[in-house]
């Protein structure tokens, strides 16, 4: 395959932007104009940070950012700071910075973060001759003093040379804004996002664990639809059970009717002649039984609310019940 | 550079929170489904279990006839019997009080469903008999 190599090219560099050094600093009244396709690797002025350079009991660099609050205290003014540090030798440089102040310049300058590159402080970035003053605006210049770089009025030096950014040191300690910052602290945005993603996770487990509680008792269902040889539509089975409550019902009224006549106080002359029972009716006969003796006779019946009906007839009583 | 503000990740675990929330309770409500199904499906099949072990045990409704049948006092009664796919009907033609009582106590107090009986007083002493049970 034979591609076109100038095509190619284009498009490899259409979205290569161009990367330029800038210094930021509060007391410069310059507004940049970013060009196209450009981005800035911005370089703080010591006038954005603190720096100090110490010489601490501690072998790792994640030790020491514990203490960087600390370190700071006696001498930072009130305000919502980041804290950064970087070893050299035995050394550690720390910073302090506020990201509100630094954001502000930044819009202030009409640098929109997604033009930026990178953020770094002055210290670290820049190498400038030790015995050199750098100017950066009309009254101030960048001095290096005993291996911090800091600002100090161009009054003070007879000659000053003028700051040229055109490569940054490789070993500059580079840092991230913190945009919101001021609105809460990390840790507490890490103990707000712990908590709820915690929180998360556990409702997570527990729909888990009931959605399988879920289908256990699916499972068990159908078992026992299996086990006891149920038809597949609870409907159906419904039906078949009403049924067979109602041959339990009848069967347990037929029983009880059965043992009313049984237990009936009939006269040595009064006999039971015909027990007969067909289509949900029972029919008795009794021999020698007069109207007059009917309700001691069916005493029984009142008692427990069964519904009969009689005839009588020359030889005695013809009674009817429904089942 | 551009960073996402804390607060939208917090709003969207929120979210992500009030959904999960919203699942769990749709989970619990099948769930209480799933358990209130099984339960009235298991005192379904209990009651229908136990119905069908009365009414429609075949096997179990003639053995015990053939147990009470077999008795003595019902032995010299000439007692006719004849199977149907439904059931059974019983026909004793003369069968003295003794046997009666015995035959219809057995019969009550079992678990039978009777769909015919006719019990008739043909002398002081005999009665004839006829009834069908069904399975």
């Amino acid at each position: 395959m034979i591609f076109d190599k100038k095509k190619d090219t284009t498009l490899f560099t259409k979205f290569k932007r161009k990367i330029t050094p800038y210094f930021l600093d509060p007391n410069t009244k310059s507004n940049y104009a970013i060009k196209e396709g450009e981005k800035l690797d911005i370089i703080l002025s010591p006038a954005l940070y603190w720096v100090k350079k110490v010489e601490l009991p501690v072998k790792y660099l994640r030790d020491v950012k514990k203490l960087l609050p600390s370190l700071f205290e006696d001498i930072l003014p009130e305000g919502n700071f980041s804290y950064t540090a970087y070893k050299e030798g035995d050394t550690y440089f720390i910073f302090a910075y506020e990201d509100k102040k630094i954001l502000e310049l930044l819009q202030d300058r009409n640098i929109a973060l997604s033009d930026i590159a990178s953020i770094c402080f002055a210290q670290g970035s820049l190498a400038l001759d030790d015995d050199k003053a750098y100017g950066v605006n009309e009254e101030q210049a960048l001095y290096m003093q005993d291996g911090i770089m800091i600002l100090t009025p161009k009054v003070w030096f007879e000659k000053v040379e003028p700051l040229e950014i055109k490569k940054l040191h490789s070993n500059g300690l580079k840092i991230a804004l913190q945009q919101y910052g001021h609105i809460v602290d990390n840790k507490s945005i890490y103990i707000i996002g712990v908590l709820l993603v915690m929180l998360i996770v556990v409702v997570g487990v527990e729909i888990f664990i009931t959605k399988a509680k879920a289908e256990k008792m699916e499972a068990m269902r159908s078992e026992l639809f299996s086990k006891y040889k149920l038809h597949p539509t609870m409907m159906q089975n419904r039906a078949i059970l009403s049924s067979y409550k109602a041959i339990y019902e009848k069967q347990t009224k037929l029983r009880t009717v059965l043992a009313l006549f049984l237990k009936m106080p009939l006269k040595k002359t009064e006999k039971i002649t015909l027990v007969e029972y067909s289509n949900n009716r029972l029919h008795v006969r009794i021999s020698n039984v007069v109207k007059a003796e009917e309700k001691h006779l069916f005493k029984a019946f009142h008692i427990q609310n069964i519904e009969y009906k009689t005839t009588y007839t020359s030889s005695g009583v013809e009674v009817e019940v429904m089942i | 550079m551009k960073q996402i503000n804390p607060l939208q990740i917090a709003a969207l675990l929120l979210v992500m929170l009030l959904f999960a929330f919203f699942k769990l309770n749709s989970a619990k409500v099948e769930l209480k489904e799933a358990q209130a199904n099984y339960k009235e499906s298991e005192k379904l099949a209990l009651e229908l279990y136990g119905l069908k072990e009365v009414y429609a045990n075949k096997k179990y409704t003639q053995r015990a006839l053939e147990r009470i049948l077999r008795q003595p006092s019902l032995k010299k009664a000439n007692v006719k019997t004849t199977k149907t796919k439904t059931g059974i009907s019983i026909k004793v033609a003369s069968l003295d009080y003794r046997g009666l009582n015995s035959f219809m106590g057995k019969i009550l107090n079992g678990n039978y469903n009777i769909v015919k009986l006719k019990i008739k007083r043909e002398t002081p002493q005999k009665a004839s008999l006829a009834m069908e049970i069904k399975w």
